[in-house]
């Protein structure tokens, strides 16, 4: 049985000093030592941003995708290989910008995989633009001096509407929290969706105050209405796990689509 | 907190040897941080500042030889906070940080150990875990002690404790 510490690559991370994901490297680990979870047989797969350099740096098998391609890429390995624990992850650029698509359809194609987004509503590796989940009026960056304008995403209640089967938020001041959230998440049989309000210090540097405006609600419910009642009247500042309904995922085990596409990629 | 961390020495023990623990791993993790961010002075702060944590580990696990104690997942421990009393919060860090913030942050959490163990000696019934935890909290306002020291040595002015460097948005 591994220890937290050990799930780490020894790899350093290059994120400034004081960034959120450091948190969520740290949750994955700790979630990893409570599943005992074979590190032969985890593989995390990123997209590109600030928080999809987090394979490297984890003890198990990685792959640094293309751009938003994190999911297509994770369902194809998990249709592939059922038998690994298959965890996406990737920032709220890369998902629900360039990944956009590809995110509501893992919802509703309900492959057995994780995906946590690292939640800075900026796009912190190319200098700080305003991504899908920045608020609209705010005002850091020269491309967009009056603020984005436009709403920002609610990756929670998308989830939801794309028939998403676990949905859940964490906050990166909590790594315990969210390291329970993500021993949940990998047990949920199907898609199961984690956002994670990860703090960037060096271009959203407001966003150290969360730790004062995070609140944790017990509202797990399997009633999707009930679930979308609480999800359209949220601040986006509570945590927990929102929904939980289970349902079968695809592919199943004998399922002859995916057979044969194992089949025809067997090496 | 939880009544059981009150009543239970091997729980108490648990608790406080993943504290020291979970400091000096932090420790050790801002320092790579800082090394890499190329701040050397901080990055050989916290280095010492780990090694001191580390051996803090040692002493605490040395009252636990020979006892089996409690195995807990991360979550299942009882916290003041959400992380231990001990660990830097990685939001209280950036890279230009000097070592007179480092030691305020290092002294905050020195004095949130101290607290930590008080509140057990002070709330236990049972006469051993009352004289355990005497015995960490004495260690430990040693340790605050010695922060204190240190940064009195600095004498330093009064510290703006924000990173004042923008970012570079070439855009």
């Amino acid at each position: 049985m591994l220890k937290a510490k050990q799930y780490k690559s020894g790899v350093k991370p290059i994120w400034c000093p004081g960034c959120g994901h450091y948190s969520v490297l740290n949750a994955i680990t700790k979630a990893f030592a409570a599943l005992e979870q074979p590190p032969e047989q985890a593989v995390l797969v990123s997209g590109i941003g600030c928080s999809s350099r987090l394979p490297a740096y984890v003890n198990s098998y990685g792959f640094h995708g293309v751009h938003g391609r994190a999911l297509p890429l994770a369902t194809g390995l998990k249709v592939a290989r059922p038998d690994l624990n298959v965890i996406a992850l990737g920032g709220d650029g890369d998902g629900f910008s360039i990944g956009g698509n590809h995110f509501l359809h893992a919802c509703r194609r309900n492959v057995d995989l994780v995906y946590v987004v690292m939640d800075n509503e900026v796009y912190g590796m190319t200098k700080g633009q305003a991504s899908p989940t920045t608020p609209e009026h705010w005002q850091h960056s020269k491309l967009t001096p009056h603020g984005p304008e436009v709403r920002p995403f609610q990756p929670c209640a998308l989830a939801l509407a794309a028939g998403a089967g676990f949905i859940a938020r964490g906050h990166s001041g909590d790594p315990n929290g969210l390291a329970q959230m993500l021993f949940a998440a990998v047990k949920h049989p199907g898609f199961a969706f984690v956002q994670v309000l990860s703090q960037c210090v060096t271009f959203c540097p407001e966003q150290v105050q969360w730790k004062e405006q995070v609140h944790a609600e017990s509202v797990c419910t399997d009633n999707p209405a009930e679930a979308a009642h609480f999800l359209h009247s949220d601040d986006g500042f509570a945590k927990g796990i929102f929904y939980c309904n289970p349902r079968t995922p695809w592919p199943q085990p004998h399922d002859s689509q995916a057979t044969d596409l194992r089949e025809g990629f067997r090496l | 907190m939880t009544t059981a961390l009150y009543e239970d020495e091997l729980l108490f023990l648990a608790h406080s040897v993943t504290l020291e623990q979970e400091a000096a791993e932090r420790l050790y993790e801002l320092a790579d941080t800082l090394e890499v961010h190329n701040n050397r002075p901080l990055h050989t702060l916290f280095l010492e500042l780990a090694q001191l944590s580390e051996r803090h580990a040692s002493d605490v696990l040395a009252h636990c030889q020979g006892r089996q104690l409690p195995a807990l997942q991360a979550w299942e421990y009882s916290w003041p906070d959400a992380e231990s009393p001990e660990s830097f919060q990685y939001s209280q860090v950036h890279y230009l940080m000097s070592a007179e913030q480092a030691l305020q942050v290092a002294l905050e959490v020195e004095q949130n150990t101290l607290g930590f163990y008080s509140d057990v000696a002070r709330r236990t019934t049972q006469p051993s875990l009352r004289q355990l935890a005497e015995g960490f909290a004495r260690e430990e306002s040693e340790h605050v002690k010695a922060v204190q020291a240190r940064l009195q040595a600095l004498q330093c002015p009064a510290l703006n404790n924000l990173d004042l460097d923008p970012p570079h948005s070439p855009e």
